[in-house]
């Protein structure tokens, strides 16, 4: 058997979780009824069946997006308006602006880091980079998916889009809870089914699968090891989404959908998103990606393709046509929709380049759906968008990612304290470090 | 847009690497905590008193069976049988050759019935250009060459000085050049990018030009060279000390500090690396390396407005010591006495035999083979409580290392001796009900493990009789096969390239090569045309000679026909009850019967798996 390279070394998930012989506590943790867990006894809100979580990579500006305010930086097209407290620029949000009723705004968020890497790191499991620990700690959607998957055909957890190479995984989880990765195209996910023999496709299909059953059969009852029993369960889990219009149908994106939501890539990831919600099959946590917020240059500049009108507009688009669709097919009061980045940016005027650097001390998240109360912002911050000066919620502090994540947990119904202790790393797994010892937990006042 | 795809470039980076320690691979850490296990499960069978029943291992082929064996029978761990010759055929063509053997020459394996017809087998495949064409792959993947910057941001090396490496990597190892001094050719390439053979791994660690310091291309050329040819990362000591980062990590770092490894990167400090064309649209670099005679030493001033992406390096002044071995420069040829100090090491020989144990067993004797914990591998000064030995066989590393030695670095001996040792010709079946997991680390038996992407595609075609045509940019002809290409995403085959990705290439720069399934993947191989036209009894665009459709119009009768692809697909016959099976499944289209059993073989478990 050929070693892969080096560093690519020969890993099976099973095996790590259940390889020790010395660790009698190497229990299956395959589901949480597998794990030793402790907890501080919270009651999750359990307000949401599914998390569509929107990853604006690169850091967005916060006065240019959620914060806005007068300043002498805003373009003259900034047109920003006034909705109870909440503020938006009519330009960059035209949709959006219509749907205030529906939108929740935090102002008062304050990131731990001010490097894309180690603040992406945050943002997607809620835990610090820690170099010996960073490959088994799960991104939250993992979590989600161990918590709350297997409920139907769909993995329980997809990422669309995603950063290239840039997305947490699974970690110590199961492979179950790895994400369902894939770029959504026009003609739908590739491979689902194909058309080769007309009208007899699907009968061949299902012919040659069920020979492969026959012969497979014993290697399925007798793996040579657990890497080749992994492989067969994904081969049984494959099956299951083949010729399966219902599936076929999440990745499926009608003209008119496609022109409605933008025609981008990201418009295609908020169909996938809303289908797979809404389809009931088992999807509890769709990862989006929305990369390009990393504005250090020329961040309004007509020949810059990524400004922020551009990158606004397409935010604008997807998002309000997702939550308005999941309102007309009564999902949204069950879908949480969250979005942010992992830093805001420089306040006050642009930088000498036209646009604003790093800036981890303010910046701003949005929820919607989900049980959340719309219409309504967190925390205020003062002229510049320097400073928070009313953090707007009782624990009268800064808004961290680990309070934001003990609200996606609080509202899927996973008790954000809990704290696995038979991991395989061998030290305990906290779904929200801190939240045990209450020292973070959930925005209740997002919620209605 | 230079900063975001920077930024970009650092996002990507952070999970796949940890940026405090650049070059860190996440999957090595990862298998850290797996592998601690397993030594500890093995230390325990080892030690376990009282239960050393008698096994019946194989007779002794060379040293390594002495050892294998030996540490077997003492420690009460039965091995595995015997690979039968259908298993022998097929794992030793897939790791000779990167793909499984065709219908021809499993007949021809199964009907020599002379006494040495494995040696033989093996002697013919290690003179064979798929021999040339594997192990070159293994050394591009390794040193990471690739051309391109589909994720990596600015990562690029220019065509020539690609395509001149790629001559030299396949000369090295058709040639069976020494690799010590194949190592000291990496170490020392000089010259322009354009016309140097060797420059390439160089080259791919000076990334970011004009926003890096120098000082960072030497530290990452310190880290390539203990990484590949030492068999550790010593980057993470490279932005900060090692205490307070890695006591849980290597016992050995932990108490190195920062001063220590710019010390060893001081090597590099006469090296000039100047810069002729950056055209990143056309992703075209060309360098120069030369090196001055006088001067260097590692100072930590750099440009504030390139600094680069380690920390600042306050108070650095470091002139070169290499402290592995105590060594100083003993010529004004700093690099140089880098190569010379570096293959004069014992851990250089032991690094490098390791290795290649490592790609034929799964797992290092010490594991992982970048994974060296210095602390952890003598006996003779075990480490603390809670770190188990790292090494498994210190006696036949050793020994190894030796033999790798006296050959004159020779790597073509050392995987002869290898593949020809009746331990490596273990079978994968083990009874289930009798397998613990830390016999793993006994070698008890030969671990299966899912073909790499290259290998599946490549037996896929092999397997089928459908060889594609793959043309690569920049480079005149056409390959036959994905392990000939020179990197990821270098084929002009959109289909090859796209099939491959599923399957796990990864891109050497971001994405590490995968041979985990994914679900994207099995439902790509499920359904593609890349594999599913590949599989018809008949002509298409993908085959238009496939074995299968010669079987049919041959006349041939269902049995043989059936019989000719399990050879061709699995290298062996079908059991009756397989027969009866596909025999029962008959349809009155026989065309797409065949069809449907030449699918059936391809994703059977012991096609996807070399065992």
């Amino acid at each position: 058997m050929a070693r892969d390279c080096c560093g690519k070394h020969r890993f099976t998930r099973r095996h790590f979780l259940f390889g020790s012989v010395g660790a009698a506590s190497a229990a299956l943790l395959r589901t949480p009824a597998d794990a030793a867990v402790a907890g501080a006894g919270v009651t999750p809100r359990s307000t949401a069946k599914a998390c569509i979580f929107i990853n604006l990579a690169g850091g967005p500006s916060h006065l240019d997006t959620f914060d806005a305010k007068d300043g002498p930086w805003n373009p003259a097209d900034a047109d920003i308006r006034q909705y109870g407290n909440l503020y938006l620029s009519y330009r960059y949000f035209p949709m959006l602006s219509g749907m205030t009723s529906d939108l929740c705004i935090l102002r008062s968020c304050t990131s731990w880091e001010a490097a894309h890497s180690r603040g992406q790191f945050y943002v997607q499991t809620a835990h610090t980079f820690n170099p010996a620990f960073a490959p088994v700690l799960p991104h939250i959607g993992a979590v989600a998916a161990f918590e709350l998957g297997g409920k139907g055909p769909l993995p329980p957890y997809f990422s669309v889009a995603p950063t290239l190479g840039g997305e947490q995984t699974q970690g110590f989880l199961p492979g179950i809870d790895t994400p369902f990765t894939f770029n959504p195209n026009s003609s739908g996910l590739p491979n689902l089914k194909h058309d080769y023999y007309g009208p007899d496709s699907q009968n061949f299909f299902t012919s040659a699968y069920n020979l492969l059953q026959t012969l497979d059969a014993p290697l399925h009852t007798q793996p040579l090891n657990d890497s080749m029993a992994a492989y067969g369960a994904i081969v049984g889990q494959a099956r299951s989404l083949v010729y399966n219009d219902v599936v076929g149908r999440v990745f499926q994106y009608t003209a008119a959908d496609e022109a409605r939501y933008g025609g981008t890539s990201f418009a295609r990831a908020m169909i996938a998103a809303r289908n797979a919600v809404s389809a009931g099959l088992g999807t509890v946590f769709v990862n989006v990606s929305h990369d390009g917020w990393d504005t250090h240059f020329n961040q309004f500049h007509a020949n810059n393709q990524g400004n922020l009108y551009n990158l606004n507009n397409d935010l604008d688009r997807g998002l309000a046509n997702l939550i308005a669709d999941l309102k007309v097919s009564g999902h949204l009061d069950s879908t949480l929709i969250v979005a942010l980045g992992e830093f805001g940016r420089t306040p006050g005027p642009l930088n000498s380049q036209g646009g604003r650097d790093h800036y981890p001390n303010v910046m701003s998240a949005l929820m919607a759906g989900g049980g959340v109360r719309g219409g309504q912002a967190i925390g205020t911050t003062d002229a510049t968008g320097a400073n928070i000066v009313d953090p707007g919620w009782s624990r009268q502090r800064s808004i961290y990612l680990e309070d934001i994540a003990s609200t996606i947990y609080s509202a899927l119904g996973i008790d954000w304290t809990k704290t696995i202790q038979n991991t395989p790393m061998g030290r305990p797994y906290v779904y929200v470090p801190g939240s045990d010892a209450g020292s973070f937990g959930p925005i209740e006042e997002v919620f209605r | 847009m230079l900063l975001w795809v920077a930024g970009y470039a650092a996002i990507s980076r952070a999970q796949s690497q940890d940026p405090g320690c650049p070059a860190y691979p996440a999957a090595a850490r990862v298998n850290l905590a797996r592998t601690i296990r397993l030594d500890q499960a093995y230390l325990a069978q080892h030690r376990a008193p009282g239960r050393h029943t008698a096994v019946a291992v194989p007779p002794s082929k060379n040293v390594i069976d002495d050892w294998i064996f030996k540490k077997m029978s003492d420690d009460g761990v039965q091995p595995a049988p015997l690979t039968t010759d259908n298993e022998f055929v097929r794992r030793i063509y897939l790791d000779l050759t990167g793909r499984v053997p065709t219908f021809e020459q499993v007949n021809a394996f199964l009907a020599d019935t002379s006494a040495g017809k494995r040696d033989k087998l093996i002697d013919t495949l290690l003179a064979s250009p798929g021999y040339v064409d594997q192990f070159s792959f293994w050394f591009r993947k390794r040193l990471q060459v690739v051309r391109g910057a589909n994720s990596g941001g600015s990562v690029t090396i220019g065509i020539p000085e690609r395509n001149h490496f790629y001559s030299f990597i396949q000369q090295f190892v058709q040639q069976d050049r020494p690799y010590d001094a194949f190592a000291r050719d990496l170490v020392t390439a000089a010259g322009d990018t354009d016309t140097a053979p060797a420059t390439a791994p160089l080259s791919r660690q000076v990334t970011d030009y004009y926003q890096t310091a120098q000082q960072d291309f030497w530290d990452n050329f310190t880290d390539l060279f203990t990484t590949q040819f030492l068999g550790f990362h010593s980057s993470c000591v490279s932005c900060h000390n090692g205490r307070g980062h890695l006591e849980k990590i290597s016992l050995y770092l932990a108490p190195v500090n920062r001063a220590q490894f710019w010390q060893l990167s001081a090597f590099f400090s006469r090296t000039r690396i100047q810069i002729v064309t950056d055209d990143q649209s056309a992703y075209r670099r060309r360098l120069i390396f030369s090196d001055a005679t006088s001067g260097g030493g590692y100072n930590g001033i750099v440009n504030p407005a390139a600094p680069g992406p380690r920390p600042p390096r306050t108070g650095a002044n470091a002139q070169p010591l290499y402290w592995f071995t105590g060594e100083t420069p003993q010529s004004d040829f700093w690099r140089g006495e880098w190569g010379r100090a570096m293959t004069a090491d014992p851990q250089f020989a032991l690094a490098g035999v390791n290795y290649v144990w490592a790609y034929f067993f799964g797992s290092g004797i010490v594991d992982p083979p970048d994974g060296w914990d210095l602390a952890r591998v003598d006996p003779a000064n075990p480490p603390p409580a809670g770190w188990p030995l790292q090494i498994s066989h210190p006696e036949l590393l050793h020994q190894l290392a030796t033999l790798f030695k006296n050959s004159g670095y020779s790597v073509k001996s050392m995987v002869r001796l290898i593949v020809s040792s009746n331990a490596y010709q273990l079978s994968s079946r083990y009874p289930a009900a009798n397998w613990q997991p830390g016999y793993e680390r006994y070698f008890a038996r030969h671990e299966a493990q899912r073909l790499t992407a290259e290998q599946m595609f490549d037996s896929l075609t092999t397997a089928t009789g459908t060889e594609p045509v793959l043309e690569v940019d920049g480079m005149p002809g056409h390959f036959q096969y994905a392990n000939q290409l020179p990197h990821p995403h270098s084929t002009l085959d959109y289909q090859t390239d796209s099939l491959l990705t599923s399957l796990g290439q990864g891109d050497w720069i971001n994405q590490l090569p995968s041979n985990q399934p994914s679900l994207y993947g099995v439902l790509d191989f499920f359904n593609s045309g890349s594999v599913a036209l590949r599989t018809q009894a008949w002509s298409n665009a993908y085959s238009p000679q496939s074995r299968l459709a010669i079987w049919v119009g041959s006349g041939l009768s269902d049995a043989a026909v059936i019989n000719n692809i399990f050879l061709a697909t699995l290298a062996r016959m079908p059991s009756s009850s397989e027969m009866s099976s596909i025999l029962a499944a008959r349809q009155s289209n026989r065309l797409l019967w065949l069809t449907s059993v030449q699918w059936a073989l391809l994703q059977k478990s012991d096609f996807v798996f070399n065992y």
